[in-house]
């Protein structure tokens, strides 16, 4: 009985964890400018990171080690610096996105000035991260997390056309006004937001943190494969919701407050209220989560102690390096620079990133000296290496895009 | 299965290596590895080096040139830390010491002469046959444990010689089953002209040119023992 | 020579040529479109009560603000020969519609609903406007 329900708590905490900024704005400015024509991205993502996720949890049941712990080993400590310095730079770009999305999630319940409310959350973010227990923190913030269904009920409530729906969807129809151009840059914004470089790091610095074994590797697989791909539904459910209340309009999202409105509308006063809770829950949770993959990375390649496993005086550089970051993060916060203005940038570089995160990850799960007998199979190859492939043309592809749409306007 | 009990690879196995306290705290990453020239041809890996004199270098050398600009006034800020290897007490997918974390990481004494550094030295050097032939460069070193019990240097008994970058192999070269298949194959064809050469067929050893000169050709490469299993 | 050219090319005011006047004026209409169709979705589902806390007022806040920067985008370029006869109605256009906004925010904030429902028809009167000018921009091209 206990092992059900710490089966189905980790199901349900990733499904609430799944979900960032990056996928709150991205989803929703897709869905009201290309209806559902650009589903199939998000499934693709969805897969893909489910495919590393696993390779990256199975390292860490297996070796007891996190995947960029085993990076610099692997392929060398220049291989290692360029892939530390390019996930920095992102993971931390995505730092500030997540942190400006609290402080604009709590704008909107309280009007007061997001600019404002960064260094409490940015204090809150720390004071977790210095203080919580890992399990707790990823528990909590992923069940509270969970309240995005809400944009599942809504839409069900706005009773859009279904069909019309799936047909967007399995043609993925280019709506005529909109260029293949623009159409491109948002597939590939799309699948940098669905698959996070920090989040596979992350995972398997988690399960580190968390003492995983060969005995949790089962629990493990049913997180990512069952967790994962419902979490990926929440996605498709804030693009619908968008595309069935805003398109329509002509309205192009690009405040928070505009992802939000089908769920007013469908829903009322507490629908949104859940949604709300829902924006906080997920940008916090992946604050949090940002924000010790700074610190993971850093101290991975230096060899320092890292993690909330040990007290905190046992691992001085890397909650060092937390306090710098948010720091940091704060600062960049609080020169006014716009929030969804910082988070299609980090997704769009997020892309970029991808091909720096994902080959690790294929070669260290395939090393049978860290692995044992649970090495990559051939379907973990096969899969592997077709998405190797897709990512390195999404991340080719992401900054000429960018730079030919004037980042999708 | 400690490799420390048999034949192993200096940059496959001990380079890079997360080192772990008795507690099982984390350490530091081993740098580069503290070569002793013991006179009468015997090279001997005494210690592991840690810290920024080791470490940066290999990034890049106008990297580290940059940083030794950038102060002088202290004496030793050119010299590594070391962690003596009779205090580790064995070498699994990481290395784990004997003692405590405390206190673990010493300042290496400057000015011996005999002392070499595995990276900084002895890799890359140019590898020259019978004949002046060129036969590569050092890619890595073979080492076993010395037959005396209180003795914990490893012995050099031979090199891995090839074309290309040391660590270029990714291991591939190490361990025949290793996926992607695409990968390892790409890598092996690559590096189709390595071999081994032992120690004792080494003729001359220049430091300072950063050549060695052997007697032979290359032999065929093996493997430094089983692959162990996770978590051995 | 490039000195020249970046400094003839970076004066103020702005004066893009007829292909990059279009573009610019098309984008403004669109964005102004966008942000009138938020305030006014916004606008009538607070006086049916669906939203918690200040959403209203903040979305309001953004969506006004987003409407300045658009027609003052086009307001502050020189327009080139051709587009000279359109100009003052576009930049009166999307004036009037930004100054809508604001009267739809200020309404919402006091919690006017009768003054909230008058702005909600001027904003819908705004959009027919702004449709108008987007087909006129399109018929130009």
């Amino acid at each position: 009985m206990k092992k059900v329900f710490a089966v189905a708590l980790g199901i349900l905490t990733a499904i609430g964890g799944f979900v960032d900024i990056g996928d709150l704005v991205t989803n929703a400015q897709v869905g009201a400018r290309f209806g559902l024509s650009l589903a199939w991205v998000v499934i693709v993502g969805v897969v893909g990171i489910c495919v590393f996720a696993e390779m990256s949890g199975r390292v860490a049941a297996v070796s007891g080690r996190a995947v960029f712990d085993l990076v610099r080993e692997r392929l060398g400590p220049r291989v290692g610096m360029v892939n530390l310095f390019g996930s920095m730079a992102v993971t931390l770009l995505t730092f500030v996105a997540e942190i400006g999305g609290v402080a604009l999630s709590l704008e909107l319940v309280s009007s007061v000035n997001e600019v404002l409310l960064v260094p409490f959350v940015a204090f809150l973010v720390w004071a977790v991260l210095w203080r919580a227990r890992f399990s707790v923190m990823e528990n909590v913030l992923g069940l509270l997390g969970l309240s995005l269904v809400v944009f599942v009920v809504a839409l069900w409530k706005l009773g859009p056309d279904w069909s019309q729906l799936a047909h967007q969807w399995v043609t993925a129809a280019k709506p005529g006004d909109e260029t293949w151009w623009t159409w491109s840059y948002y597939a590939v914004a799309l699948f940098g937001a669905a698959m996070t470089p920090y989040e596979v790091f992350f995972f398997s610095s988690g399960g580190v943190e968390e003492k995983w074994t060969t005995e949790e590797m089962g629990t493990m697989r049913t997180n990512v494969f069952v967790g994962f791909p419902l979490g990926g539904i929440l996605s498709l459910a804030i693009a619908g919701c968008a595309g069935v209340a805003l398109g329509p309009l002509s309205i192009t999202v690009d405040s928070l407050g505009q992802v939000g409105l089908p769920v007013a509308i469908a829903l009322g006063k507490l629908g949104l209220a859940v949604a709300i809770v829902g924006f906080v829950a997920a940008t916090f949770g992946a604050a949090c989560e940002t924000g010790l993959s700074a610190g993971y990375s850093i101290a991975q390649y230096f060899g320092w102690q890292w993690g909330k496993l040990v007290r905190p005086d046992a691992a001085g550089k890397f909650h060092l390096v937390l306090v710098l970051s948010t720091v940091l993060a704060t600062g960049v916060l609080m020169t006014t620079v716009d929030p969804i203005l910082v988070t299609e940038v980090s997704v769009v570089f997020s892309a970029v990133a991808l091909p720096l995160t994902y080959f690790p990850i294929l070669v260290v799960a395939n090393d049978h000296d860290y692995m044992g007998k649970h090495v990559n199979g051939r379907l973990a190859n096969s899969l592997g290496m077709f998405y190797l492939v897709v990512i390195v043309v999404a991340a080719t592809a992401a900054i000429p895009l960018m730079v030919v749409t004037g980042m999708g306007s | 299965m400690n490799r420390l009990d048999g034949p192993l690879d200096g940059l496959l196995h001990l380079m890079d290596r997360q080192v772990v306290d008795d507690e099982g705290l984390l350490v530091c990453k081993c740098d580069d590895l503290e070569l002793t020239d013991r006179g009468d041809g015997g090279l001997m890996v005494t210690a592991l080096l840690i810290g920024v004199p080791v470490w940066l270098p290999r990034l890049h050398a106008w990297v580290y040139g940059g940083w030794r600009r950038l102060g002088d006034a202290r004496s030793d800020r050119q010299q590594p830390y070391r962690i003596d290897l009779a205090d580790v007490e064995r070498v699994t997918q990481e290395i784990r010491l004997r003692r405590g974390r405390a206190g673990a990481l010493e300042r290496q004494r400057s000015g011996d002469a005999s002392v070499r550094r595995l990276v900084g030295d002895l890799l890359g050097a140019q590898v020259l046959g019978p004949g002046e032939e060129h036969l590569g460069k050092v890619l890595d070193v073979r080492l076993e444990p010395t037959r005396e019990p209180n003795d914990h240097a490893l012995v050099l008994s031979g090199l891995l010689v090839g074309r290309g970058r040391p660590g270029s192999y990714l291991g591939y070269d190490r361990s025949e089953e290793h996926g992607p298949w695409i990968v390892g194959t790409i890598v092996r064809r690559l590096h189709r002209h390595s071999g081994m050469v032992a120690v004792s067929h080494i003729s001359e050893l220049d430091w300072d040119r950063h050549r060695v000169t052997v007697r032979t050709g290359l032999g065929p490469l093996t493997h430094s023992g089983a692959s162990g299993g996770a978590q051995c | 020579m490039v000195a020249v050219v970046v400094a003839v090319s970076g004066c103020r005011p702005s004066a893009p040529d007829a292909k990059g006047w279009q573009s610019s004026a098309e984008q403004a209409v669109s964005d102004m479109v966008s942000e009138v169709a938020t305030s006014r979705l916004t606008v009538r589902q607070a006086l049916r009560h669906r939203f918690v806390g200040r959403y209203e007022v903040v979305t309001l806040t953004y969506a006004e603000e987003a409407a300045r920067k658009a027609a003052d985008g086009v307001s502050s370029l020189q327009p080139p020969p051709s587009a000279r006869p359109g100009y003052d109605e576009l930049t009166a256009g999307l004036t009037d519609a930004a100054d809508a906004i604001s009267r739809a925010r200020v309404a919402v904030t006091d919690r006017d609903a009768q003054t909230a429902r008058t702005s909600a028809s001027a904003l819908t009167r705004e959009l027919a406007r702004l449709h108008r000018l987007q087909d006129r921009l399109r018929a130009a091209r």
